[in-house]
């Protein structure tokens, strides 16, 4: 059978897609959310990193190559069985109404990830106290037009973001590191600063890891040119006192431990394996390296085929990556996936 | 230390010869990393996680003890052990015994540290290379408790408060508190005669003997 | 009603300074059913002092203990009322199952002292834990006779009965308590009709662990913890950890002497409010036992 089954309506599985309807293929793409997009859109991300352009640009590029391209698509919807092997799969999809089957030759996961929930780390005060929020939270915030602390409504002075909440982190069984968190931070940093020129931010961070191209342009911009202050130690604790909130932090190349009030505290949360990718790792019998993502057939060499044959895998599922990297992973599933229809291997 | 060294200087179309240079030190330190005070200190019960440590200050942030002792600072302690900084450590060895054991450093530390024990590690390092002219107090409270548990099996606190105000030599301290003593014996929270004593023990006695004697510590 | 016993490790402590907190640990225990069965000729956990001594030695001493529970009492999990030995065991269980090979060492030990041996599984439980678990606020609120009323209490956990998390649990899953809001206690005395003040020392370091060695910064430690709780407007502190208790209860004359008024708080142990809410008087709670003023702040709201 001529057709493939994308999981998933993100960067990844929208390149994927839409790679596909442009080698001929009939390609059916499930997404769990009433809107395609992925988590960008969901969590309404406002510029992307490190070129400042709109979110809205890029991602609605991608949904509408899709939905221009013809590629049959089902909102509000999941796969919760399948049957089938080789190239021909029949996969069970749930969605509002009831239950349909959709024929696959090949399928392609691309279910993506979920940002930590920093109430596993109490001591940041999140849930607690309302002026402590996450990266996400300040994206939408940014995205709405207004940042203001939940507590009063007030446009925040001083503002805390602090890094690897949830990343790096042994005590919550995530060692690994969120790849995107440092550029996300400078971006968002950036934006503060251009937004509200009286506010101060400050970046606590252990390590800077802006691999990205450009990235590293735009960590020296949030520097030389927005006056960001980057203060080398892992924040520990934040505590409330009165109206503000009290952040305890180790300057360390000072080597002294602080307490520094702020009136937002800003929670760069990392990425782990979303609900979608865990239960399809599951249901398509794919092993899960330590970090919970799936693992590839090979890693170098086989990035995106998986140990199933016709089962293939992109973007997110596979790691934490940025938009650009994940639509590239999409492409190239497609790519696999067109060549095992052919008869390639 | 290493010096400049000038073999010529002319001053006033005079020269001089000489090293006239030798008393203006490099303020760069030549070869400062050594490796073997990593090494013992990793060697010692609760220096084993010592090298996983990445610096980030997590622990002494929430240092118990840091608004406390000027300069209590376990990431510092960490740091200075691992680049074999003998002489930075040594002048903070009257900081380093005074850990609380509060434990919030290993509670938090991202990489799984042990971090209070690798403090206790670091003391017991100073302890072993004779920095401190008579034993800490932790180190005579530790063999007065290790005593007692050695030689009837469990410990009693009020009995352990004298001894210990006997051993650090404040017996004056001891008279002052002769009248909690009484209140607490009235009270019943202090025993008039012997002590808590576990029934099977002479085994455990000998074991634990054998074992504190083997680890050749003070203790 | 069924009673049902529990492998009981009160620790030195408990028949020290903490005499209070085992009458009247024990006294709510019945009041709920249970009986806490001392284990016969248990010795000390070898608190932190053991593994300075002797890595093996802070092993061993745990194991001697679980090795009678399980022997004498058939049991597989043991509940102690002390932050410390919670501490000391934890870790001990916590090692021994991680390295079989400790386990081994230990055997050797135990078998040359002509002790059972242990078999690497015990559980050691806190009676916060337990209680909290096994019988939980519903079960409190059914046995109480005197609520608990118009008495405001701040709550202190102290360090070890959560930190630290590798061998606490705490967080990792329901059955442990939350790693830096702490609220099994505030639970259970609201069940028994306390008002539960919110603070922020619940779980700050009284310094008991260095009473003797650095007495001064030990004794500023207990002030600050005395001082927010006052700050709270507490009439009471109530903590779940005798040596918290010695440090800032039985020092109360030091620290008073010291500070002043600003650290007046009377000092008392949950099960001493359980207790008394379920029905006991001052004597069977052991209130007497207490030095910085439990039974006229408790008497003033009518608790006593």
């Amino acid at each position: 059978m001529e057709n493939v089954v994308v999981i998933g309506g993100g960067p990844a599985g929208l390149k994927a897609a839409a790679e596909l309807r442009s080698l001929g293929l009939d390609v059916a793409l499930v997404e769990k959310a009433g809107v395609l997009g992925g988590t960008p859109v969901q969590e309404k991300f406002a510029l992307l990193a490190p070129e400042l352009r709109p979110a809205e640009e890029v991602v609605g590029a991608l949904v509408k190559a899709v939905q221009q391209d013809g590629v049959q698509v089902h909102l509000n919807s999941t796969v919760t069985a399948v049957a089938g092997q080789g190239k021909d799969f029949t996969l069970t999809v749930q969605n509002g109404k009831g239950e349909e089957r959709l024929q696959a030759g090949a399928v392609i996961i691309a279910t993506g990830y979920e940002h930590f929930d920093p109430s596993v780390k109490p001591e940041y005060g999140y849930g607690v106290f309302p002026d402590v929020i996450t990266s996400a939270q300040l994206e939408g915030m940014l995205s709405d037009g207004k940042v203001v602390r939940p507590s009063n409504g007030q446009v925040p002075k001083k503002v805390a973001i602090l890094q690897c909440i949830g990343s790096r982190d042994a005590q919550v069984e995530r060692k690994y590191c969120c790849r995107v968190g440092c550029v996300v931070a400078s971006k968002q940093a950036v934006e503060l600063r251009q937004k509200y020129p009286d506010m101060q931010v400050y970046i606590f961070y252990m390590d800077i890891r802006t691999y990205g191209r450009g990235f590293e342009e735009l960590y020296w911009k949030a520097q030389d040119d927005f006056g960001v202050r980057f203060i080398r130690g892992r924040g520990a604790e934040v505590r409330r006192r009165g109206d503000e909130l009290l952040l305890k932090a180790e300057e360390t190349l000072k080597a002294r431990a602080s307490e520094t009030p702020f009136d937002m505290v800003v929670l760069t949360v990392g990425m782990g394996p979303s609900e979608g990718t865990k239960a399809m790792a599951s249901l398509f019998g794919l092993p899960v390296a330590e970090d919970g993502f799936v693992e590839p057939a090979d890693r170098m060499l086989a990035p995106v085929s998986t140990k199933a044959a016709g089962v293939f895998v992109a973007g997110t599922a596979l790691g934490p990556k940025d938009i650009e990297d994940a639509a590239l992973e999409g492409a190239a599933a497609a790519l696999r996936a067109a060549a095992y229809l052919k008869g390639g291997k | 230390m290493a010096v400049a060294q000038s073999p010529t200087v002319v001053v006033d179309g005079v020269e001089l010869t000489g090293e006239w240079m030798n008393f203006l030190p490099f303020r760069v330190e030549t070869d400062p990393f050594d490796d073997a005070l990593l090494k013992e200190t990793m060697t010692l019960p609760g220096g084993e996680s010592l090298a996983k440590c990445w610096q980030c200050g997590t622990c002494s942030a929430g240092c118990t003890m840091n608004p406390y002792v000027d300069g209590f600072n376990p990431r510092q302690f960490i740091d200075l052990v691992r680049l074999g900084d003998w002489e930075e450590i040594r002048a903070k060895s009257d900081q380093i015994w005074r850990c609380a054991s509060c434990q919030k450093c290993t509670h938090r530390c991202p990489k799984e540290v042990n971090t209070a024990d690798v403090v206790g590690a670091i003391t017991a390092l100073l302890e072993r290379r004779g920095v401190y002219a008579k034993p800490t107090n932790a180190e005579v409270f530790a063999e007065i408790f290790m005593d007692q548990v050695t030689n009837h099996g469990r410990i009693e606190e009020a009995k352990m408060g004298q001894e210990f105000y006997l051993k650090t030599g404040r017996a004056g301290e001891l008279a002052k508190r002769a009248g909690m003593g009484m209140q607490m014996m009235l009270k019943g929270q202090m025993k008039l005669f012997g002590g808590a004593k576990v029934k099977h023990w002479k085994g455990m006695q000998e074991v634990l003997k054998r074992r504190r004697a083997a680890a050749g510590g003070a203790h | 009603m069924a009673v049902a016993k529990v492998a009981y490790f009160p620790g030195c402590s408990l028949e020290g300074f903490g005499k209070s907190y085992d009458e009247s640990a024990k006294f709510t225990a019945r009041a709920l059913g249970v009986e806490l069965a001392t284990i016969d000729d248990y010795s000390c956990c070898g608190a932190i002092e053991a593994k300075r001594a002797d890595e093996l030695s802070s092993y061993l001493l745990p194991a001697r203990n679980l090795a009678l529970a399980k022997k004498h009492m058939n049991a597989d999990s043991l509940v102690t009322p002390c932050n410390g030995c919670h501490y000391t065991m934890r870790r001990a269980t916590t090692e021994m199952k991680k390295r079989p090979t400790l386990v081994e060492d230990v055997n050797q030990l135990l078998g040359e002292a002509g002790e059972p041996a242990y078999d690497g599984k015990s559980d050691v439980r806190h009676f916060l834990e337990y209680l909290f678990n096994e019988h939980g606020p519903d079960a409190v609120k059914a046995k109480v006779k005197r609520p608990l009323k118009g008495l405001k209490v701040v709550t202190y956990y102290g360090c070890l009965y959560v930190r630290p998390k590798i061998y606490s649990a705490a967080g990792k899953d329901a059955r442990h308590d939350n790693p830096e809001y702490p609220v099994f206690m505030d639970e259970l005395l609201r069940a028994a009709g306390a008002e539960v003040v919110e603070w922020d020392g619940k779980t700050d370091c009284c310094g008991g662990g260095h009473a003797l060695g650095d007495e001064d910064n030990s004794l500023k430690l207990s002030a600050s913890v005395l001082e927010q709780a006052r700050q709270a407007g507490a009439d009471v502190l109530t903590t779940n950890c005798p040596l918290c208790g010695a440090a800032l209860d039985v020092r109360y004359n030091d620290l008073k002497s010291r500070f002043g008024d600003s650290i007046q708080m009377p000092v008392t142990y949950f099960t001493q409010l359980l207790g008394l809410a379920f029905g006991g008087s001052a004597k069977d709670v052991g209130l007497g036992l207490q030095y910085s003023g439990a039974s006229e702040a408790l008497k003033k709201r009518g608790v006593v």
